[in-house]
């Protein structure tokens, strides 16, 4: 599998260390941190997912990927925000 | 375990001009530049006005006499051949640190050298793909290595952290043994 690290280019997977779904939005307080943390879906289909090029430009990437195929559409600098 | 003094001379086929000829650069000073929030715009003027420099906001590698930047992720690059007042005068706008220990430099050059390389480099280096001033920063035998190409020869350079370089040169001179490969000490340019 490779990935399109915005900035590098089009890299071999090994590259990268993927973290998982983007969606998610970490609880400010305790409150609802047991759900952040255990309750995920695990959808057949798109997902946006967190991926790290440590071994390139250390940009932490949101990847959209097919889980069930693996085909990847889409990758942006997640520094940029949720969009 | 390779010593350090077994990497300096002519390793694998001994007859004939060598396949791969590696210089390994001493005494080259590097800086790390990684731009501030809202620095972007001030540092590219100082850069220009400063030091004749355009960054590059893609992996690419400019020059401008002794000076040289590789870009190595959004908005951080390596200067080579970095001045001592870089910090200052980038003063509000980047952060620079001193990275001149931290990498060991070397330059790759020789009528093998694509072949050697390619039994580690996972990107297609061919001039089609990666002309000269293109830069990557990717993984070598897994050691990671910053490498851009300085001339159609064609002809390289690395960055190698410097704890991992005789790993990476024991990598290379058994990639380029069955060319034939020299290695040799260089001065320092940007
Ligand atoms: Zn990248």
């Amino acid at each position: 599998m490779k990935l399109p690290c915005p900035f590098c280019g089009l890299r071999d997977a090994h590259e990268f260390s993927y973290l998982g779904d983007a969606g998610p939005h970490r609880p400010e307080t305790a409150e609802g941190f047991h759900d952040y943390v255990y309750l995920r879906d695990n959808p057949a289909g798109l997902l946006q997912e967190l991926w790290y090029h440590g071994q390139g430009c250390r940009s932490w990437l949101v990847v959209e990927r097919d889980t069930l195929d693996h085909s990847v559409t889409g990758a942006r600098l997640a520094r940029g925000g949720r969009s | 375990m390779l010593e350090t003094a077994q990497i300096y001379g002519r390793h694998g086929v001994a007859e004939g001009l060598a396949g791969v000829t590696a210089e390994v650069i001493e005494g080259l000073s590097i800086a790390s530049v990684a731009e501030r929030r809202h620095g972007a715009a001030g540092l590219a003027e100082l850069m220009a006005i400063n030091y004749g420099l355009t960054l590059p906001r893609r992996p690419a590698h400019v020059g401008a006499g002794a000076l040289g930047a590789v870009a190595v992720g959004p908005g951080r690059w390596l200067v080579l051949g970095a001045p001592p007042d870089l910090g200052r005068s980038l003063h509000g706008v980047a952060s620079v640190t001193e990275q001149s220990d931290g990498f060991v430099p070397v330059t790759l050059s020789g009528p093998s050298v694509l072949k050697c390389l390619a039994k580690g480099v996972p990107l297609d280096l061919h001039a089609a793909a990666f002309p000269p001033g293109s830069a990557a920063t990717t993984i070598v035998a897994h050691i990671g290595v910053t490498l851009w190409c300085l001339d159609a020869t064609p002809r390289f350079a690395l960055l190698i952290a410097r704890s991992y370089w005789v790993s990476f040169m024991a990598w290379l001179i058994a990639s380029g043994a069955e060319f034939g490969i020299e290695v040799v000490p260089a001065k320092g340019r940007g």
